[in-house]
């Protein structure tokens, strides 16, 4: 076997084209193998590392009427083990570009005795106590130059504060996604007066593990508790066990993640193989005078797997560690989803076992087919060389299809070898499908928030600590840009869900019956502003807990004051600017108000125009709890989106180029097995450019099959994308809209770029081949 | 007529120069039939090439019909060589993925001679003239050696060559088949189109207008010998 693994490596070595074009291949295999694995152990590693050491608390509760020694109550609790005070207050900072920001701020009672929650502090001033941590990646929206900060909390006056740290909470969304501000405070007392009286917050540690049922129970339990020492639960968060909050987003991209990885993978295992058929199409011949002169078929096929093994190796050493440099990228991206620092430690060694492992048999296995094919022909066959026919049905069902002999020619010699010809039409399908989706998921989300933009009435959004008269900011009305100014009320509600065990507490917003919601606002149902008892869902969000409710169904909420009220179930409507508010009912006084919505002139940015009505506020002593503009919210959107369809679509577009590639063997591949019917048509009195056109025509036939086939992958895949992404980050399906001028702009250059490779590449190749005639003999 | 002039044509290789012809001097007349014997490797092959400007001479002239074939650019030569002469490969060399009729077709669709209305009606035409009328629509591997060498000869008739180059014909092909063969060359010629025949076989049986020798590059005429070797 020795003598035959020599001559194959001597002959790969003389067809150095082909041995670079082969370890490209494996390289790309190995890329994509080792992307794939190396991602999803980086993935597991960071969680572990970043999610699991912050120690999750099992649920928190918000208590109202707190009475002394309820802690001591809770813990004595069944399954209770541990419990932290923590309180979280909403208000607003000044950033550096001198806007008003969102801020949460977390507060903990002894910053070195956290024992659920734990988050890392980076940076900490030698005064421990009151210090202010801004979270890391919120930092960038402050003033580094500035050492104390402009904060106001809900409706009060502004504070200035010390920034005197950094700290980093990987629970926490990431900052620059959410445009928002967090910031952790190591002391209560700094905040106890901007927080509600008697108000407490607890994080909860139990020895349940991993059963949000389990943990309800624990819940329920406690308010019983609390009910019974004359304090009452108002609020309960149960996250999913051992998942991070952006969780959704995460498996999406973890998806796509590894999607890539197999797709690299995929396509360097097609290319090994095509590269390898055009390496073996010259020996086959050769096979057969080995065979001839007494050399076995499993010689000669283990002679063929040796020199693949080394191809493949070869191809790992540098794909491998691509692959790891690859799977780091992407895992910045997950990591900035999840707010995470990435973990710059080395993987362990088993784990590089594995991924060489199934970088070794993937390859192999898939590679050796055409090996083995090879060394499975017969003496016979390999002297006598004939083009294969395919099935004679769908053969001569194309004969009478197509008119025009030339284009019988390109159609026909498509059934030469159909499986390459369907290998090639499936990798620039995916990739041609996998970009348009990417294209396409841009534009409908780009297509909704333009609509949301245009059709939205209310282009601000603004809350108060307190409730006033619509009389007491008639002076808004002065602001040129303002045309209609709506009151609203936020109230929170408890409730208990159809054929729910707990109740819910969220916000309700009650609007006044000239409230203007737009008809193609509503997903679901009918909306009727005069109807005082109606309930309206905005987004899907809650959806779930009203699956089994039918419209018209009542739903007992007690409002904050306890005042008990019953409306009746009546629609879905889409409001992407209304975030924290799940709940819509018309039946607001229409001159009192705790939080406003501004129609204003659509010609001024919204950010502006809240920028000049806040001031306005405040010049009138009236300090505003929170604001939400449309620019702002659609900012942020698009920072939840962004990476999603960044990813496909550079997937689709590093696909179309492996595909170019791909196309490019195949065309090696094609005229090589048909330099003698080229020496033919040259002779018959086909001249250099008919030949060239006559391969462009063929290989433009794959590509506009591809591209159809593309185009009609990626319409489903757009709209399952739009319907997942859009319930889980907008709480609305987002109407899949197809981008027909970028598909067909991205179409004509793909085309363009296509052409003129094949061109160039047939110049190159048909000219050499034009000695070919040469080799007829006479 | 076709005219060769000193025609020197020497390869390159590895091993050294080899010259394939050495000053040979030809002279065909329009409707004659020629038949050039060799062995392997004497340089017929070359000289086909030579004749048909697949290949150019390394020094001389080739004139055929008038037209000097080292003024013509590769493109144009090879427009010229198919609307005016017709090949017909040892090894038939047709297309695989078209049929009998599709490979005449293709042909003529290639040079554009014959005006796109008659193109059928005529490649049917060539089909019958070679008896294949019944097996138009086969595919090159649904015909027997004979048929397909018949859809080759079908294919040089397409473009109503004044020149037909026939590289062993009947080389690979029974006798029976190979007779049918020499008959429809026979008929070929007494139309008027020049044939010229390159073989290693046995010619005496059969009838060329003159006959050449070519044995290490050089070509010598041996019309006579073979008319009395024949008498």
């Amino acid at each position: 076997m020795r003598v035959i693994v020599n001559k194959l490596i001597r002959d790969f070595w003389q067809a150095k084209g082909k041995l670079v074009l082969c370890l490209v291949a494996a390289c790309l295999s190995a890329w994509g193998i080792s992307t794939m694995v190396y991602s999803y152990l980086m993935a597991e590693r960071d969680f572990e590392i970043n999610f699991a050491t912050t120690l999750p608390a099992d649920f928190e509760i918000l208590v109202d009427d707190y009475k002394p020694g309820l802690e001591e109550l809770f813990l004595n609790a069944e399954h209770v083990v541990d419990l932290e005070r923590r309180e979280i207050v909403g208000g607003r900072v000044k950033a550096a570009e001198g806007h008003w920001m969102q801020l949460q701020l977390f507060a903990v009672e002894d910053i070195d005795n956290m024992r659920m929650d734990v988050f890392k502090v980076l940076e900490m001033p030698e005064q421990k106590e009151g210090a202010l941590l801004i979270e890391v990646n919120a930092n960038t929206f402050l003033d580094d130059n500035l050492d104390s900060l402009e904060i106001q909390f809900d409706g009060d006056k502004s504070v200035i504060w010390k920034k005197s740290g950094i700290s980093h909470d990987p629970r926490l969304a990431p900052a620059r996604m959410e445009r928002a501000v967090y910031a952790q405070i190591t002391s209560i007392k700094m905040i106890e007066p901007y927080l509600k009286p008697g108000r407490r917050r607890f994080l909860v540690d139990t020895d349940v593990s991993m059963d949000k049922g389990e943990l309800q129970k624990v819940s329920r339990n406690l308010a019983l508790i609390a009910e019974s020492a004359g304090s009452e639960i108002v609020y309960v968060n149960i996250p999913e066990p051992g998942k991070h909050m952006h969780q959704n987003i995460v498996d999406g991209i973890s998806f796509l993640q590894e999607s890539t990885g197999l797709i690299i993978s995929g396509m360097g295992v097609v290319l090994l193989s095509l590269i390898l058929l055009t390496w073996i199409l010259p020996q086959v011949s050769e096979v057969g005078v080995m065979k001839a002169i007494g050399a076995s078929t499993r010689k000669i096929f283990y002679g063929y797997c040796v020199v693949l093994l080394m191809i493949i190796l070869l191809g790992m050493a540098i794909g491998m560690p691509l692959g790891y440099q690859t799977a780091k990228q992407f895992n910045g991206i997950i990591a900035y989803v999840q707010n995470f620092q990435t973990v710059e430690t080395i993987l362990p060694v088993p784990y590089h076992i594995l991924v060489v492992l199934i970088g070794l048999i993937i390859p192999f296995f898939v590679g050796a087919i055409p090996l083995f094919k090879a060394s499975r022909t017969t003496v016979h066959e390999a002297m006598n060389k004939t083009f294969y026919i395919p099935g004679k049905a769908i053969f001569r069902a194309f004969q009478n299809l197509i008119s025009g002999v030339e284009k019988r020619y390109g159609v026909n010699n498509l059934f030469r070898n159909s499986a390459r010809t369907a290998l090639i039409v499936a990798l620039t399908a995916v990739g041609i499908g996998l970009y348009f989706t990417g294209a396409n998921f841009e534009y409908s989300i780009h297509s909704e928030m333009e609509r949301f933009g245009e059709e939205t009435k209310y282009a601000i959004r603004m809350r108060f600590a307190n409730e006033m008269k619509i009389k007491e900011v008639d002076y808004l009305n002065d602001l040129p840009f303002v045309e209609q100014i709506a009151p609203m009320k936020d109230v929170r509600v408890t409730y208990r869900p159809p054929n729910a065990a707990f109740t819910e507490t969220r916000v309700m917003r009650r609007l006044s019956p000239d409230h203007v919601i737009e008809e193609s606002f509503v997903l679901e149902g009918e909306l009727d502003a005069n109807c005082a008892d109606c309930f309206y869902i905005s987004g899907e969000g809650i959806k779930d807990e009203f699956r089994e409710t039918d419209f018209g169904m009542e739903v007992e909420f007690t409002l904050a004051s306890g005042e008990k009220k019953t409306y009746r179930y009546a629609g879905i409507f889409k409001d992407m600017a209304a975030i924290g508010s799940p709940f819509f009912v018309f039946d607001n006084e229409p001159d009192s108000f705790n939080a406003l919505a501004f129609m204003i002139d659509k010609t001024v940015p919204s950010y502006q125009a809240s920028d000049q009505i806040d001031d306005k506020l405040l010049d009138n002593g009236i300090d505003v709890a929170g604001t939400m503009n449309v620019d702002l919210r659609l900012a942020s959107l698009e920072g939840h989106l962004e990476p999603t369809y960044v990813i496909i679509k550079s997937i689709g577009l590093f696909t179309i180029l492996i595909g170019f590639l791909s196309l490019l063997i195949v065309l090696n591949l094609t005229i090589q097995e048909r330099t003698r019917e080229i020496g033919v048509l040259k002779s018959i009195g086909s001249s250099f450019r008919k030949v060239s056109s006559l391969f462009q025509k063929e290989f433009m036939l794959v590509n506009l099959f591809s591209i159809a086939l593309g185009v009609l992958v990626a319409i489903p895949l757009t709209s399952s994308l739009c319907r997942v992404f859009g319930q889980t980050v907008i709480y609305h399906d987002i109407p899949s809209s197809i981008d027909w001028m970028g598909i067909g702009l991205a179409t004509f250059i793909i085309l363009l770029i296509q052409t003129a490779l094949i061109t160039l590449f047939n110049r190159m190749k048909l000219r050499k081949n034009a000695r070919a005639l040469l080799d007829f003999n006479f | 007529m076709i005219i060769l002039e000193q025609i020197e044509k020497v390869y390159s290789s590895l091993a050294g120069d080899v010259h394939a012809l050495k000053g040979t001097d030809l002279q065909i007349q329009q409707g004659e039939n020629v038949v050039i014997v060799g062995k392997s490797g004497s340089g017929k092959s070359t000289l086909l090439n030579v004749i048909s400007g697949i290949d150019r001479p390394t020094s001389g002239s080739v004139f055929v019909f008038g037209q000097d074939l080292n003024t013509l650019k590769e493109n144009e030569l090879a427009l010229w060589r198919g609307r005016n002469i017709g090949i017909v490969f040892q090894f038939y060399q047709l297309l695989s993925t078209l049929s009998a009729l599709d490979n005449v077709l293709f042909a003529m669709s290639l040079v554009n001679k014959v005006p796109k209305t008659e193109r059928k009606l005529r490649a049917e035409l060539y089909l019958e003239q070679v008896g294949l009328d019944a097996k138009m629509k086969k595919f090159p591997s649904e015909l027997s050696g004979g048929e397909r060498q018949r859809v080759a000869i079908a294919r040089a008739l397409a473009n109503d060559p004044k020149l037909i180059i026939a590289d062993e014909p009947t080389g690979n092909l029974d006798s029976k088949t190979g007779s049918q063969i020499d008959e429809l060359f026979a008929k070929l010629s007494e139309q008027g189109t020049t044939l010229i025949t390159v073989t290693h076989a046995n010619i005496k049986d059969k009838y060329f207008d003159r006959v050449f020798n070519i044995r290490d590059g050089v070509l010598s005429d041996e019309t006579e010998l073979q008319n009395a070797m024949a008498v």
